[in-house]
């Protein structure tokens, strides 16, 4: 495998670990998270953050990475019905419950005598997606303090949830993730060649590169790795079809081209 | 994997390219044409306040000539020219004061029209700006009279003292000024300075017009 092809893989979107990288903005978001959890006094964090902010990251690291904090659950999306939520809640305490065994209330009751006092957390991830009844559910077992929950959800959608009398009232904590900034862009980027002896690959880019595939990534974390990861997909190419040697180089037209092809520049 | 063939990618950045290079051509045109348009806007409005400024007076300075008979104030307009030069004095030839003859002579008299001493006519309305360019150019007593009369019958006493007295510089012996001058004076309240100066010019010139308006003032 060529050096261009490697590079491409470091660059794909997925929720590998060794991928991380300690920008300003997910620090603060990662220790406010944090803080949030090990303190047991708040029922319900939001986690906002455009798409590819991170937020699903933070939420993997921590429940992977950090030790200390009692996550109890881990929703990577909100495809569940009531009773099925509140089962999987159960049988966490050990408890092995048929589907439709109980009924609501009395799920609510045993999970009311098993756990307490926000010492368990439970992550749920695209949280946009739940229904108001889903909401509405998540709203009574946080109000009667038998888990906190940590609602990870587009910035736009968690505004507007947090706007409704549901949790107008109630003691909730928002922890944004901002966009990168430009040098952390660059840093992301010359970082994750370096650390993985592609020191000859990482010397291609330029200062203006770095600020130009920020602009084109507007600054976000997943499209600026698939902006590179097209990059270097080009430079592949170029190489294994013995195309013209400026297509294997960081320029404006290998860099435009990218963008052409994951969509961020609209040629028609 | 790409989500265009490698081939349409390219052809794609080319027209991308030149799109942008025409659109960048375009606006620097643009941009060209608007600083060159704004260029000529503030040249030929500069053009057209500097012509007027050169023209109009901009001060009055007050000219003192003393002689053994007399003093006299009068006041000339200072203008960039005035300015630079100094302040070029007439030469105006008084008659020395001589005895006075023991015989009497009998004033000829004519037939005079009967004509408002405050209504001058003007044949030819001109406006300012035609005749501030015509005094530019010519420098003559006619342009000068031309607008001293203007202003007077703007009703605009103080340039026309202004401009008559240019005018009596550029021809001392002429009336018109004298008369123009000691109107504007009459309007403007000084009927004092007005009745000095027709006497003034009396003493040197003799002008049945002048004479009349000073019976009259």
């Amino acid at each position: 495998m060529n050096q261009y092809a490697v590079a491409k893989e470091l660059f794909t979107d997925d929720f590998d670990l060794s991928g991380y990288f300690d920008s300003l903005t997910f620090e603060f978001a990662k220790k406010s998270l944090v803080d949030a959890i090990r303190a047991h006094d708040t029922p319900l964090v939001f986690l906002l953050g455009n798409p590819g902010s991170g937020k699903s990251f933070l939420l993997n690291f921590v429940t992977k990475k950090i030790p200390n904090v009692k996550v109890a659950k881990h929703f990577t999306h909100p495809y569940f019905d009531d009773k099925e939520f509140l089962e999987i809640l159960l049988s966490l305490a050990g408890k092995n419950i048929e589907h439709n065994e109980l009924t609501t209330e009395a799920l609510i009751s045993n999970l009311r005598r098993n756990f307490g006092n926000l010492e368990y957390t439970v992550f749920i991830d695209e949280a946009q997606l739940l229904t108001e009844e889903q909401i509405e559910l998540i709203r009574i077992l946080s109000d009667q303090k038998i888990f906190q929950f940590v609602l990870a959800m587009h910035k736009k959608e968690g505004k507007y949830i947090l706007n409704k009398d549901h949790f107008k009232s109630r003691t909730t904590r928002v922890i944004e993730i901002e966009s990168l900034q430009d040098h952390e862009v660059a840093r992301y980027i010359e970082h994750r060649l370096l650390s993985n002896n592609l020191s000859e690959l990482a010397s291609l880019f330029k200062p203006r590169h770095y600020k130009q595939i920020a602009e084109y990534a507007k600054r976000n974390f997943r499209t600026t790795k698939k902006l590179v990861k097209t990059i270097f997909e080009i430079m592949n190419i170029a190489y294994k079809d013995d195309l013209d040697k400026k297509y294997m180089k960081v320029n404006t037209q290998t860099l435009t081209m990218a963008a052409i092809d994951i969509g961020l520049i609209d040629v028609e | 994997m790409l989500n265009n063939s490698f081939r349409e990618l390219v052809r794609k950045y080319e027209r991308y390219n030149s799109k942008r290079r025409t659109k960048k051509f375009l606006s620097l045109l643009g941009l060209a044409a608007i600083i060159s348009s704004g260029f000529l806007l503030i040249y030929n409005s500069q053009f057209i306040i500097n012509s007027f400024k050169k023209t109009e007076p901009e001060t009055v300075q007050k000219e003192v000539v003393t002689n053994k008979n007399e003093q006299r104030v009068t006041n000339v307009p200072v203008t960039k020219e005035t300015e630079t030069k100094s302040v070029q004095r007439v030469k105006v030839t008084t008659p020395k004061s001589e005895e006075l003859p023991n015989k009497v002579y009998k004033r000829e008299t004519k037939k005079i029209e009967k004509t408002n001493p405050f209504q001058l006519e003007v044949k030819e309305r001109k406006n300012l700006y035609s005749l501030l360019t015509k005094d530019k150019e010519q420098n003559s007593y006619q342009s000068a009279i031309d607008i001293a009369k203007f202003y007077f019958d703007e009703k605009n006493y103080k340039q026309a003292v202004i401009w008559s007295v240019k005018a009596s510089k550029k021809d001392p012996k002429q009336s018109q000024p004298w008369i123009i001058y000691a109107k504007s004076k009459a309007h403007l309240g000084k009927t004092k300075v007005a009745k000095k100066a027709l006497s003034i010019y009396l003493k040197h010139t003799e002008s049945k017009e002048v004479r009349d308006l000073l019976d009259t003032l």
